[in-house]
């Protein structure tokens, strides 16, 4: 022990200088990484947002204000869990998906700033979408569910009573993808509700009924030839059969508004409510909703709910059944509903 | 000596006091509080951080995805015992030259991550030959979760069957030679001796398996059998949201789990009473042909099953596909890759320096000291019994407000890393740091070198090895890690784990693929650099090993 305690005696200067190196680069390394994972420039804003066209609209904003917003995108079902879980410690400040029953819940939990809804000039839809305590505002609307079939296998699922009775169809799991549950609570409305409705779900699980994680999914499926036809939202499925002639859409009587909602937070300071609520009357712009028209994303094919501007590469509302499902009654269900589905049709 | 001078010469004794309450502090915070928490949720629903969004609960507590999870581990536990046995009975028995090979594999199963196991094999049962298969049918399926669970459960229970064939000893396989003639005899003898640590190897297995969230996030979710562990995460990160549910679900999974280690305690005792007195170690002896091809037979196996098809499929998947704007994998990925390694660092640094500590602690003479390392100890070991999942879940709802307000920020995820894989760290540096004679610094203090020569001189070039490796282990698992990164992140950044699921899920399995080895090749490079550069920098350059070794020949 003796000739180990001479060899560290301090005279050892090389040894102690390259340890001493070798911590400060490892103290280094180790602060170098944390500062460089967080994020030190506090954005004037966050958005969390499942909108396909949210980057070129947050771009916009940030040419026009000079102001740096900052865009978290993910999909419609964990958004709405990530807002829940950080409940009301909010890191963001303005939220914009699809789906006015998530908005409702939400809402109710006390998340939503109210009265931050700008007027506007409104179509009579639009102000049907708009709710009492103005705590989210439409930003327009697409379908929940139109019919999508390859074009080899046409005109087998055409309507609803179809679409119930065909095999190798597929739809989005509710419970991970926001805007399959509007879709899910439309087919329920049309075959006599809650829980009157199961037994069409029950019918389409005894034939088979591919559900997928999400209408990207369902289309992966679609493609990969898993599936003939899919129930898909609007924009996804008129998107695909835009860009790949092999599909075809059509469009379901009556048709399931989804629409799209933007809300500002409740917990924010007053000032960045402020601006929140800005970014929600630019979001309506005439000239911003164009841009979100002629952006690439799928979600470009939206249905305005104000009367300028009109979208001119989709058909006419009007000269389609169109249904909303109150949010109130449905977002309310939300739970039992998905829980249902998840035991009797996904299983 | 003045009063003054008395209460001075006490004031480095305070500060000392109290560095060490605030150490074990620190370490309630971390470890007991989110826990302890998180799982009285249900009795104290108000400490949610929102209350359930409507009346979810009153539908039940998912008793499918119970019976799922109770009967997949009880089938993954049965069928991991006989590869098990028969695995630890070659490494602990046995003389032949793949011994060293089937180590390594079992070391590679264990750091493969379930998840990309799964995507492996999903890739090969995939292939034309294989998609309209009985094979495929079945692998989509239950047996299909079991089989996966029980190649993941394989370098556990092969430890346990390891030191179970040590345990037996010479002196019994001497006695049953000597006293009982036929050999079926002697074999169900033995068979007897074992049957504590085969109860012993199942229920590990047991628990592994009802904890395990890889195989329920992908194959468990695909094929819509669901498991607890992945019902756990529905409950918290997709709609709706209902904290009581899940923590009502983790309280089940604990308790699965303290009745299956409660079992293996029992079974142990009855080991030792069955097996008492000191053993002579077994010796090796060398394989006859026939259980030469069995071993060589096994260790291909488990080899082709664990590490070999999964990663060959991952690796033909990933060249297969269109490389994005000439890059192996895209802008989203790489930015992965690159905070995974971030986080794998710090938390592998943090994780080894929290146990490096606390074990130094224990060497301490000091009564106080010592007691407070080893409730350390104890906690933080408890803390390795607790799933990802709900540790996650527990670090959700603790850090969700106040004075606590992290959720959602890089540093709760850093925080939830290191004291998840501390337990492993302190594991893994016991041995090392139990073997450092606690003289050999009390003889050094007494001849008036300081902490930090101490450190210099004597610690760190005794430990840079272990410390280096415990360093990878926890890197390695840390850069793959998926449950607790998907509770975690800081939204907008997902980790590579998240990046890999999130491309699984929505069926990009070539990308997911591709981004699977680019993952794995970094984190060996960085994994290589690592092991490689720390020792050479900071070990010794003037003989120190040596001089200790020719210490210790001399028994001085």
């Amino acid at each position: 022990m003796m000739t180990l305690l001479r060899t560290v005696r301090p005279n050892n200067r090389q040894r102690s200088a390259r340890m001493r190196l070798a911590a400060t680069l490892l103290f280094a390394a180790s602060v170098g990484c944390v500062v460089s994972l967080e994020d030190h420039q506090i954005p004037d804003m966050v958005v969390y947002s499942s909108v396909g066209t949210a980057p070129a609209v947050i771009s916009a904003y940030t040419r026009e204000t000079g102001r740096r917003a900052s865009l978290v995108t993910m999909s419609t079902g964990a958004l709405l869990a990530r807002i829940s879980a950080e409940a009301h410690h909010p890191r963001w400040d303005v939220v914009w998906f699809e789906g006015d029953d998530g908005a409702v819940a939400m809402d109710r939990a006390g998340l939503f700033a109210r009265g931050t809804v700008p007027d506007l000039d409104w179509t009579p839809l639009g102000r049907t979408l708009l709710p009492a305590d103005r705590s989210y505002e439409p930003t327009g609307f697409t379908l929940a569910g139109v019919f999508l079939e390859r074009a080899d296998k046409a005109h087998t699922v055409q309507n609803w009573t179809q679409a119930f009775n065909t095999k190798r169809i597929g739809m989005a799991d509710p419970a991970l993808s926001g805007p399959a549950y509007q879709l899910l609570a439309g087919m329920l409305s049309i075959n006599g509700g809650w829980p009157a409705g199961q037994s069409a779900l029950l019918r389409m699980a005894a034939n088979g009924m591919l559900v997928a994680p999400s209408n990207a999914a369902v289309l992966t499926s679609l493609l990969t030839g898993r599936i003939d036809s899919a129930i898909t939202q609007s924009s996804a499925g008129i998107a695909l059969s835009r860009t790949d002639k092999r599909f075809l859409v059509a469009l379901p009587d009556p048709a399931f508004i989804l629409p799209g909602v933007a809300s500002v937070a409740a917990d924010q300071p007053a000032s960045r409510r402020h601006t929140a609520s800005d970014f929600l009357r630019f979001i309506m712009r005439p000239d911003i909703q164009i841009l979100r028209m002629h952006d690439t994303d799928a979600d470009r094919l939206f249905w305005p709910v104000t009367n300028s501007p009109a979208q001119p590469d989709l058909p006419d509302p009007d000269g389609m059944t169109l249904m909303h499902l109150s949010p109130l009654i449905w977002g309310g269900r939300q739970a039992e509903v998905i829980d249902w589905f998840q035991r009797m049709i996904v299983r | 000596m003045t009063h003054a001078s008395r209460l001075l010469s006490h004031i480095p004794n305070l500060l000392t006091s109290m560095a060490r309450l605030l150490f074990a502090a620190l370490i309630m915070v971390c470890f007991v509080y989110p826990l302890v928490r998180f799982l009285a949720l249900p009795l104290i629903p108000s400490l949610a951080p929102l209350p359930p969004l409507d009346t979810a609960l009153r539908h039940g507590l998912s008793p499918i995805a119970m019976w799922n999870t109770v009967r997949l581990s009880i089938e993954a536990g049965f069928l991991v015992v006989p590869p098990g046995l028969l695995i630890g009975f070659l490494l602990e028995r046995r003389r032949w030259l793949g011994r060293g090979f089937l180590s390594v594999t079992l070391w590679a199963v264990f750091l493969m991550p379930s998840y990309l196991l799964t995507s492996g094999w999903q890739i090969l049962v995939a292939m034309p030959v294989l998609a309209d298969s009985h094979i495929s049918r079945l692998f989509y399926g239950e047996a299909g979760i079991v089989f996966l669970l029980t190649i993941k459960g394989l370098a556990f229970s092969a430890m346990s069957a390891r030191t179970g064939w040590h345990v037996l000893g010479e002196d019994l396989e001497a006695a049953s030679r000597m006293h009982v003639r036929t050999a079926w005899r002697r074999w169900w003898l033995i068979a007897r001796l074992l049957f504590p640590i085969v109860g012993s190897m199942m229920m590990v297995q047991m628990v592994a398996a009802s904890q395990d969230f890889g195989v329920a996030a992908t194959l468990g979710a695909q094929v819509h059998l669901p498991l607890v562990s992945y019902v756990i995460y529905q409950n918290l990160s997709t709609i709706p949201v209902d904290f009581s549910r899940a923590a009502l679900l983790s309280l089940f999974l604990v308790c699965l789990a303290l009745l299956a280690l409660g079992a293996q305690a029992m079974l142990g005792r009855s080991q030792a009473a069955t097996i008492g007195g000191r053993q002579h170690r077994p010796v090796a002896l060398s394989c006859r042909p026939v259980m030469l091809a069995l071993a060589w037979l096994l260790t291909g196996s488990v080899f082709l099953a664990g590490v070999g098809a999964p990663q060959v499929a991952l690796a033909v998947e990933g060249m297969s596909g269109p490389a994005v704007h000439g890059s192996l994998v895209d802008a989203g990925s790489w930015r992965a890759i690159s905070l995974s390694l971030r986080y794998g660092f710090v938390s592998a640094v943090a994780a080894v320096l929290l146990a490096a500590i606390i074990l130094g602690g224990r060497m301490r003479s000091g009564k106080g000291g010592a007691v407070l390392a080893r409730l350390l100890l104890w906690l933080t070991s408890a803390n390795m019994a607790v799933p990802g999942v709900i540790l996650g879940a527990s670090y959700l709802i603790a850090f969700n407000g106040g004075m606590l307000a992290l959720y959602g920020t890089p540093m709760l995820l850093l925080l939830a890393y290191t004291a998840s894989h501390l337990p492993v760290a302190l594991r893994f540096l016991d041995a090392p740091f139990a073997s450092l004679h606690r003289g050999l610094g009390e003889a050094a203090r007494v001849h008036g070198l300081s902490l930090s020569e101490r450190l210099e001189g004597i610690y760190l070039p005794l430990l840079i090895r272990p410390l280096s490796w415990a360093w990878a282990m926890v890197f390695i698992t840390v850069f793959f890690e998926l449950p607790l990164s998907e509770i975690l992140y800081p939204a907008g950044t997902p980790p590579l784990a998240v990046r890999l699921l999130s491309l699984g899920i929505s069926q990009h399995y070539e990308a997911q693929a591709r981004v699977a080895l680019v993952g794995m090749v970094t984190c060996l490079a960085v994994t290589c650099l690592g092991l490689v550069l720390v020792p050479f920098l900071a070990g010794p350059t003037d003989g120190t090993d040596t001089t200790f070794k020719a210490d210790k020949a001399n028994g001085r």
